[in-house]
């Protein structure tokens, strides 16, 4: 039903055969395939690296919690009753670890152990933008998207980025989330309602379309 | 009640159609089918969210460390390895006491040892009359010139003398001279 919406949906290699491929992988993986894991492994470790970064803003960071997210799935891969859910239960993983990095972090604070902060390691590093310009954009982007993520709700701010920063439908946002579809659809909608009026940020999304500088 | 064609979509039906197109209600589908301004800025606006998901992507930093699934052994495989040292340690445990027990230094067992005991007896008894009779060890006497004279309670073990002495034991004691 969702997939109406194909202009909602970005240009990216989530096919409905990269579907089924998943679906035949979770379930030979479910069977005991290292092999069927290994290779659901490389379709999606990117994605939940983008994941654990979009909200960590650390490389080091969004490794370590992938990496502890690929082995408890592949710890508990035996358990997932629906292997046609295997994308949600990963990100649902992903999302979990993410959690408890930040209640660590918390912990660690309040008691004094923390180290040296992350925070400003924005891992701009030289190698990973082709020219100065790029770098700044890069920037410009993270700054622009952080003000307007600061300012939404919790909920909002998960749901409006597991849309359109992850590319997750709304029957997944929903199975990670355990929230059913009207409510991911109503915390969306209010999310959109105030993405519509940050002017700024959508001047710079502009700006990047015209100028031919996205991808 | 009747549609106004010429009224353009809502902020509320704007934003329901970004999310959802099936959950506009009928009317607000046939406007946007039929009116290019309101689709336009709905395209507009979902393309603008997109641009949002490249540019996350691709402001992404490259993953740098490889990602090993490094796995713990699994469980039942520890619980063995665990019960086998276990074992071997009892094992090593008993053997220890083992031979502990039926080392020479041991004299608890009377009932296995009794030749041995008796033996020992005797000769604990020779040397407890050679300390009476003969109160320094040979080596000394002959150091100081007494004769070696032999006990009559000897039970027949032979009572060291002085040619009983091993010239190198003797030559290593000062001012002995061997015979």
């Amino acid at each position: 039903m969702s997939q109406r919406n194909d202009e909602n949906n970005p240009p990216s290699t989530r096919s409905a055969a990269l579907s089924e491929q998943t679906v035949s992988l979770a379930e030979d993986a479910v069977a005991g395939s290292q092999v069927a894991f290994n290779r659901l492994f490389d379709l999606f470790h990117d994605d939940i690296f983008r994941m654990a970064y979009y909200r960590t803003l650390s490389r080091m960071d969004a490794e370590d919690i992938t990496q502890n997210v690929f082995i408890k799935a592949f710890r508990n891969i035996s358990r997932l009753r629906s292997p046609e859910r295997f994308k949600s239960w990963l990100f649902s993983i992903a999302l979990n670890q993410i959690r408890d990095f930040y209640r660590k972090k918390y912990l660690r604070t309040m008691l004094g152990l923390s180290g040296k902060d992350n925070d400003d390691e924005t891992d701009y590093e030289e190698n990973d933008a082709p020219s100065p310009l790029d770098d700044l954009m890069k920037k410009d982007f993270w700054k622009h998207v952080g003000l307007f993520l600061d300012k939404l709700p919790r909920m909002e701010k998960e749901v409006f980025t597991l849309r359109f920063m992850n590319h997750l439908d709304i029957r997944e946002i929903s199975d990670i989330l355990e929230k059913n579809e009207s409510t991911v659809k109503t915390h969306l909608y209010r999310a959109l309602g105030k993405f519509r009026k940050e002017a700024t940020m959508r001047q710079f999304l502009e700006g990047t379309q015209k100028g031919g500088h996205s991808t | 009640m009747s549609y106004d064609k010429n009224k353009h979509l809502s902020e509320d039906e704007f934003l329901t159609a970004a999310i959802d197109r099936d959950d506009l209600s009928a009317i607000a589908r046939d406007h946007l089918s039929e009116c290019p301004q309101c689709r336009e800025q709905i395209e507009n606006f979902e393309s603008e969210l997109a641009t949002l998901g490249r540019m996350a992507e691709r402001f992404s930093p490259r993953q740098r460390r490889q990602v090993s699934l490094t796995v713990k052994p699994h469980h039942a495989g520890r619980w063995f390895w665990g019960l086998g040292t276990a074992a071997g340690a009892t094992a090593m445990v008993a053997l220890t006491v083992t031979l502990l027990w039926w080392s020479p230094f041991s004299q608890t067992m009377p009932e296995v040892l009794n030749g041995v005991t008796f033996q020992e007896t005797d000769q604990l008894m020779t040397d407890i009359d050679k300390l009476v009779d003969n109160p320094l060890p040979q080596v000394y006497l002959y150091i100081a010139g007494e004769s070696q004279q032999k006990s009559e309670n000897d039970s027949g073990n032979a009572v060291p003398t002085n040619n009983n002495i091993t010239p190198s034991y003797n030559s290593a004691m000062k001012g002995a001279v061997v015979c």
